[in-house]
């Protein structure tokens, strides 16, 4: 092992590039033309969006029994695709908001990126709820309006802190995403090739003027934003996971649910941001911008968040053991052994079993490896909502209303446009707005910074 | 331009200054030279500023008075001249008489604007008491069902009643004339005025034959009543004082005999809560049956050997109480057992109690069983308690005798045949093995009949009947008891009486009307009862005040039996390896309801399978054979195959086969069509016979049920009804040594919020677990009272039924020896509601007075109440079922007139579940504010509690410490379901009491 | 009253009641329309029996 020198901060960037060529790299793709591959991705992308929008239409005209949802399981697919797109946009406030408030250098390269993919899977969950109820075209009784049946809302029922928590999440994270594109558009308005661009770029950058007065103001509030951004990443996923908890079902009915779901949402949510991260690296040659070593923090940061999943799951077992509950031992040992155990299996394996790899050094640092490792996060986070979900449901606790719940083709369908909509949605933020933070990153590249050192 | 007054003069130019001529003229013109040119007024649109303003007003209130959204269903038109009986809002009550099968319960019908919309049990009927079965209560679906029969057809084109009349009696005149048999074929006669007009239709055409058949009937009873006592007319049993009940093959309380009644009976021997004491019921049988389902002890024996075990018992209760019987074969108890491989200590158990209780001890053979069989059964009582449980003042007596099945075969063998009358019966159906292309070579084939069946298929004249709900008519199946039956509704379509229609037959006259059966109803009426009874008002007021009680009653003569002397023969014994027992089905019956979407979606009593019937084999046969759920097997016997799927059902006999018939029926409504199997096909002569062979098809079939079928003995969820406390239970002898036996292991539960009071009114219920059947009367009930969908198969497949209450059956012990507990369950209405809490849009609340609400127009269809509710009694409508089933078949005109109007049809995406009949809550208040006073204790019935037949429900205020829920609430055999989760519902089962020994705990 | 008061008061009875008429014809259309269009009565025609005696529950 070479020694580490810790008198030195190592450098963020590779091979020292200069400030211009980061600005120009990233700029580059805006002003080209897309090719081929591009529009065959979006072609693919936007058949799988339309794939679930036939889905919707049958869903609309017909009623939810298009999909597999039953007597006893009355929330399938539509709820676990919420829950698993909620939280996947964890990751993305994390690494802006809260590395940033710890000072990690290392998230420039991604953290617009990241934030991005937050705020596109957020929109993508936010139609599950409205899809999801037997009226869609009257969802806005959710919403506390004044209206003539005097009624508020049920304030003490968690899908209405979901409505609050994700519109918020929503709220604060495009805001804190806009703000952190101004200096990034008044870039773009220099630089602008066409009469349309330059319009609508000098539109969006609100004036930016690169004065040292926006940049204290900038700074500042991209401080405060982020500080709101922070307690979301933590208050979000736990009001998701409170639709569970706050139930009285066995499966449902833990206390560990916050914490087991704002980790599992992170996790979840590093391993989609580091799979589509290593696309964008090898299309548009970000290696120097986002170095392995980057890649390797985030697959840290998954092996930690691995672990306590792993650990929330086998506190599950030893709390419904302890308590002696009949119902509640019963919940778990079904879930491993019951009609259900293959999703169980899948679940545990890809979430705890496969990511222990990244204990070892080589893998952490694979590029390979580590996008093998992290579909199976994914996978094994994805099957983890379906396991409580549907299992909690499917087997409770009157014996006489047991039954299997299987998700029908237009579930599946609605599945596939989700996952549509969201890449659609990304390729084409790779061809309007800078993928990486120009601004931020040139701060952090060598010698952008004053220093006393060598005058 | 100069000015007047000498102010200044304004000019604009310097030709104005000099006012120049050209200026002059320009100013004459409105616009400048060449402007106007192209102006043409005519060419201009007609259509005036105003105009188009108007027209876009117009048109804007066109497309308002358009505009409706899913929520409208059409205008509500008043009445312009209303009819003198309806009030509109305010229901009225019609006494009339179900003819869903030979038992004529009288039954109470309430309308709403001239249509029957609930039919009930008649309270005044000494009878059934108010009590009407699943049957009868889903009938009313019959009368607005589409596919029933509108018009007479002849050869399927529409003819007048006229025409087809004066046919129809050219052609009788032929057949009679010429000498040939004209058949009659009609169902089992129920009706003292029926039978005389059919009497006097056999003396006007002299060749006229009569064959009154029903499938499953009481014949060989009354066989074996006449043969042993020498009269037709037989008593009905004293369940409710008879200590020890042994049935054989008998489903005394399921669908034998009056069961409705039956089912009050042995309740009444079952409740331990006011008595303190319970009868004992021995249930000996292949299958399992309703009766079975509620023993307290079961053997379980193939049919076949029935009759052995009645010989061993009396020769085991003639020995043991030293009375010896002449003319018995002899069959040892002990061999007997050993042979059958029988419960040695029940059997000892059965014998001490039958012997020890004399008596109180009855014993009951079932229907399908032989008439040898059931002589010797008339023996066996008659050591025992003799005539002591036999009731003779409500006997069952005969109409006229049921044709043998023999006469039926010769009558199909008869190629001479004039012409053939099939009324109000199916006989192609029910017995295809004798008339199979029997009818082909008969000229004049009429059926005269309410909808579409087999028999009517192959008929030319087709002449449709009025339904039992539009109809007159007169009941005597019991000696003391005459019910009367009147029309409810006047005839919807262009149908007429059956009885209207032979009248006119008998009269010659071409048009038939209803009114000629009215006027002959009340002669008859006048003849038969009036006449003899003498009562002191003249007949006018006497009919108007028997059709008001819908009852008269009759002194009846005091019978005893004494019993003859016979002897007995030995039936011939199979030797098939295994056996089939064809029986009735619980709600299709013989399938005339197979038309009926909620009687084919009632859950099964005991397997819980819907819209299917199935062969029913015991899980250790089903091993040998290597079948599981679902499997098709072939069935051979004596040459007749069916193809039908296999139900793996605990508690059957060993390598026997039980199958309900009434399924597969080829014409039938669109409900009906391809629903099951048709067993009828193998029905030879008796219900209980052979099989030849049995093989596997290897296709598999899909049986929909609403529980899922577990293995009894898959340790993985075992007996979980018992360790979750779902069902409490334990036995007579344990409840009588410590009656506080119940509480011993009560959690103790708190709350950390403060409790809410409720003063005034607070609803609740309490069901007696005893008492309770399994019937699925209530849930029927709950149906009709709350315009409940019918969904199909295909969704109760994925769990999708909407059945506001349900039986829930839970099976402990072993498959082979399983013993059931069934316990029905419907919204608890919790006081600390978990469904309450997180309805995001608060449409379920609790009400002052203690219920759960529902509100329909503001639920937005989340689902999350479904799913925090612990009981799973909360439906969602995942499709507008109306629309979604078989293609909008009930969503038509017709068919909508059978929804109550006092409850609320939901739309798609709203979750709905019982609301303690709300509606009738509602009713009753504004009767007593109207009245100005409080609600009286026990006021409201809520729709279950009153269908119930065995007064298992009851419904009341449990703040009023007069009410019965109030003293059962605190009784010390209540409990509630899932008491440690704190939801404090609101229903108090009683805990079920097994009448066991107890050495056998 | 002078001659164009006459006049003009004429020709405002006559906007006013042709505006009425109009109204009443556009009122009646719809109506007429919809009740041809749709059966306002629907097929089944349900009536009580007049023999049929009833009573209280």
């Amino acid at each position: 092992m070479s020694s580490v020198d810790y008198s030195q901060e190592p450098s963020v960037l590779e091979g020292k590039p200069p400030l211009r060529k980061i600005e120009d790299d990233i700029i580059k793709p805006l002003n080209t033309k897309p090719d081929k591959k591009y529009y065959i991705a979006l072609a693919f992308t936007l058949t799988l969006a339309f794939i679930g929008a036939i889905g919707l239409g049958y869903s609309f005209y017909y009623g939810t029994g298009m999909w597999g949802n039953n007597n006893p399981v009355g929330w399938g697919l539509p709820i676990v695709n919420f829950v698993f797109w909620v939280g996947i946009g964890h990751a993305g406030t994390l690494i802006s908001a809260i590395l940033f408030l710890f000072r990690q250098k290392w998230r420039t390269g991604i953290a617009r990126f990241a934030e991005g993919m937050t705020i596109f899977a957020v929109l993508t969950a936010g139609i599950f709820p409205v899809i999801h109820t037997g009226r869609p075209w009257i969802a806005h009784y959710l919403l506390p309006l004044p209206n003539q049946h005097s009624l508020w809302v049920n304030f003490t029922s968690p899908l209405l802190w979901d409505v609050f928590a994700v519109s918020t999440y929503l709220t604060v994270s495009a805001i804190f995403w806009y703000v952190g594109l101004i200096p990034d558009f008044g870039a773009l308005r220099e630089k602008a090739t066409t009469k349309v661009k330059k319009i609508i770029y000098s539109v969006f950058s609100l004036g930016w003027r690169n004065s040292n007065r926006h940049w204290q103001h900038y700074e500042m509030v991209y401080l405060i934003l982020a500080g709101f951004a922070t307690p979301l990443v933590l208050s979000v996923h736990t009001i998701v996971s409170f639709d569970f908890a706050v139930s009285i079902l066995p499966g449902w009915h833990t206390t560990i649910f916050p914490p087991y779901f704002v980790a599992g949402a992170v996790f979840s949510g590093f391993a989609m941001v580091q799979n589509v991260l290593i696309f964008i690296r090898k299309i548009f040659n970000y290696e120097y911008i986002i170095p392995i070593d980057t890649l390797e923090r985030m697959n840290k940061i998954i092996l930690l968040t691995s672990m306590m999943v792993g650990y929330a799951y086998s506190m599950e077992f030893f709390i419904a053991w302890y308590s002696g509950v009949q119902p509640e031992q019963f919940a778990f040992i079904n879930r491993a052994f019951g009609p259900y155990a293959w999703a169980y299996w899948i679940m545990v394996s890809c979430n705890v079993i496969f990511p222990q790899l990244f204990w070892i050094k080589k893998i952490r640092r694979s590029v390979p490896y580590m996008f093998a490792i992290a579909v199976f996060v994914n996978v094994g986070m994805w099957f983890e909502r379906f396991v409580i979900t549907v299992t909690s449901l499917s087997r409770d606790y009157l014996p006489s209303s047991w039954a299997y719940y299987t998700p029908t083709l237009t579930d599946m369908a609605i599945l596939l446009g989700s996952f549509g909509l969201f890449f659609t949605f990304l390729l084409l933020f790779t061809k309007g707005l800078p993928v990486v933070s120009i601004a931020e990153v040139k701060a952090v590249a060598d010698g952008a910074q004053p220093s006393h050192k060598d005058h | 331009m100069s000015t007047d007054k000498g102010n200044k003069n304004y000019w604009k130019s310097i030709n104005e200054y000099n006012d120049d001529n050209s200026l002059k003229e320009a100013k004459h013109h409105e616009f400048m030279n060449g402007v106007t040119d192209e102006f043409e007024p005519d060419q201009l649109s007609g259509i005036s500023r105003r105009k188009f303003l108007a027209v876009l007003g117009a048109s804007t209130a066109f497309a308002a008075t358009a505009c409706s959204d899913y929520a409208d269903k059409g205008e509500i038109v008043p009445y312009t001249k209303r009819p003198e009986e309806i009030l509109p809002g305010i229901a009225n009550y019609y006494a009339s008489t179900c003819t869903g099968c030979s038992n004529s319960c009288s039954t109470l019908v309430k309308t709403r604007e001239g249509r029957p919309i609930k039919v009930d049990g008649n309270p005044d009927s000494p009878i059934n008491k108010g009590k009407l079965c699943t049957k009868g209560q889903s009938s009313i679906l019959s009368l607005y069902d589409p596919e029933r029969l509108q018009e007479p057809l002849l050869k399927g084109r529409k003819i007048s009643w006229a025409k087809i009349n004066g046919e129809i009696v050219t052609a009788l005149k032929t057949a009679s004339d010429s000498g040939k048999e004209i058949a009659v074929i009609t169902d089992e006669m129920t009706s003292p005025s029926y039978n005389k007009i059919l009497n006097e239709l056999s003396q006007k055409y002299s060749t006229l034959k009569i064959y009154s058949y029903k499938q499953f009937n009481q014949k060989t009873r009354f066989d074996a009543w006449e043969a042993s006592f020498g009269t037709r007319v037989v008593p009905s049993v004293k369940f409710n004082e008879s200590k020890i009940i042994l049935a054989l093959e008998s489903d005394f309380i399921g669908k034998e005999g009056n069961f409705v009644e039956n089912a009050r009976l042995f309740a009444q021997g079952k409740d331990v809560v006011a008595n303190k004491k319970m009868s004992r019921l021995y249930s000996v049988e292949g299958g399992m049956s309703l009766t079975g389902m509620n023993s307290d002890y079961r053997l379980r024996l193939r049919p076949d050997n029935q009759f052995d075990f009645v010989l061993a018992l009396i020769d085991e209760v003639s020995a043991r109480l030293n009375k010896p019987t002449n003319g018995i074969p002899k069959v040892t108890m002990n061999s007997f057992v050993a042979k059958n491989n029988l419960n040695e200590k029940t059997v000892k158990y059965l014998v001490d109690d039958l012997v020890e209780n004399i008596d109180t001890s009855i014993v009951h053979a079932g229907d399908t069983l032989s008439v040898e069989l059931h002589k010797a059964v008339n023996v066996l009582n008659s050591l025992l308690s003799g005539n002591k449980l036999y009731d003779f003042n409500n006997s069952f007596v005969e109409i006229r005798k049921l044709t043998s099945l023999n006469d039926l075969k010769t009558l199909a063998a008869n190629s001479e045949l004039g012409a053939l009358i099939i009324v109000d019966s199916d006989p192609i159906y029910h017995y295809p093995n004798i008339f199979e292309d029997a009818f082909k070579n008969v000229q004049t084939k009429i059926a005269i009949v309410n909808s579409k069946n087999d028999s009517s298929a192959v008929c030319d004249y087709i002449l449709p009947i009025n339904n039992a709900l539009e109809s007159w008519g007169d009941h005597q199946v019991r000696s003391s008891v005459v019910s009367l039956q009147q029309p409810v509704i006047a005839p919807i379509f262009n149908t007429r009486q059956k009885e209207a229609i032979l009248l006119s037959w008998i009269n010659d006259t071409a048009e038939v009307f209803d009114s000629s059966y009215h006027a002959y109803l009340q002669s008859s009426v006048k003849e038969l009862f009036y006449d003899l009874q003498k009562p002191s008002a003249d007949f006018s007021k006497y009919w108007l005040s028997v059709l008001h009680d819908g009852i008269i009653e009759l002194e009846s003569e005091k019978l005893s039996g004494r019993l003859s002397q016979f002897s007995l023969e030995k039936p011939a014994k199979t030797t098939s390896e295994y056996t089939v027992h064809i029986q009735e089905s619980y709600f299709v019956s013989d399938g005339r309801f197979a038309n009926n979407g909620w009687l084919q979606e009632v859950p099964h009593p005991v397997s819980k399978v819907t819209w299917d019937n199935y062969a029913a084999v015991s899980p250790g046969t089903a091993k040998s054979l290597e079948v599981e759920n679902g499997d098709v097997i072939k069935l051979t016997s004596g040459g007749r195959v069916l193809e039908i799927p296999v139900m793996l059902q605990p508690g059957l006999a060993d390598n026997h086969f039980t199958i309900e018939t009434g399924y597969g029926r080829k014409v039938v409504g669109d409900v009906g069509l391809e629903v099951g199997f048709n067993a009828n096909i193998l029905f030879d002569s008796t219900f209980i016979f052979g099989i030849d062979q049995v093989s596997k098809t290897g296709k598999n079939y899909k049986l929909a049920s609403t529980q899922e079928h577990h293995a009894l003995d898959d340790d993985f969820v075992k007996d979980f009804h018992k360790s979750r406390h779902i069902i409490q239970e334990g036995t007579l002898e344990e409840y009588l040594t410590n009656p506080e036996f119940l509480k011993e292991h009560k959690h103790d539960v708190f709350s950390i919020t403060d409790d809410i009071e409720y003063k005034g009114n607070k609803w609740a219920m309490a069901i007696d677990l005893n008492k309770c059947i399994g019937c699925a009367a209530c849930t029927t009930s709950c149906n009709v009272e709350n315009n409940v969908p019918v969904v199909g198969k295909d969704q109760v497949e994925n769990g999708r039924e909407m059945h506001w209450m349900r039986i829930d059956r839970y099976y402990s012990g072993t498959p082979e020896e399983p013993i059931p507990s069934n316990q029905p369950m419907l919204c608890q209405h919790c006081d600390n509601a978990p469904c309450e809490n997180v309805c995001p849009v608060n449409a379920t609340n609790h009400s002052p007075d203690g219920l759960n609400q529902m509100a329909y127009n503001r639920c937005v269809g989340t689902r999350y109440c479904a799913n925090n509710c612990s009981f799973k009694v909360r439906r969602f409508n995942f499709f507008d079922f109306r629309d979604h089933f078989e293609n909008e078949y009930y969503n038509n005109d017709l068919t909508q007139l059978v929804n109550n109007p006092e409850v609320t049809v939901r739309s798609r995406g709203v979750m709905e579940k019982c609301t303690f009949c709300i509606q009738r809550i509602m009713d009753a208040r504004s009767e007593a504010i109207k009245e100005g006073r409080e609600l009286h204790t026990d006021e409201v019935k809520t729709a279950c509690q009153v269908a119930c037949p065995s007064e298992a429900i009851v419904f009341g205020d449990s703040n009023d410490p007069n009410s019965k829920v109030a003293k059962m609430r605190d009784h010390n055999l209540g409990y509630h379901v899932l008491e440690e989760l704190n939801v404090r519902p609101n229903v108090t089962y009683i805990a079920k009491l097994r009448n066991t020994h107890s050495e056998e705990n | 009253m002078s001659q164009q008061e006459v006049e003009s008061r004429k020709i405002f009875i006559t906007r006013i009641s042709k505006g009425f008429a109009g109204l009443a014809v556009l009122m009646a259309l719809p109506g007429n329309f919809i009740a041809k269009t749709k059966n306002r009565f629907s097929g089944i025609k349900v009536n009580v029996h007049p023999n049929a005696v009833k009573r209280n529950k």
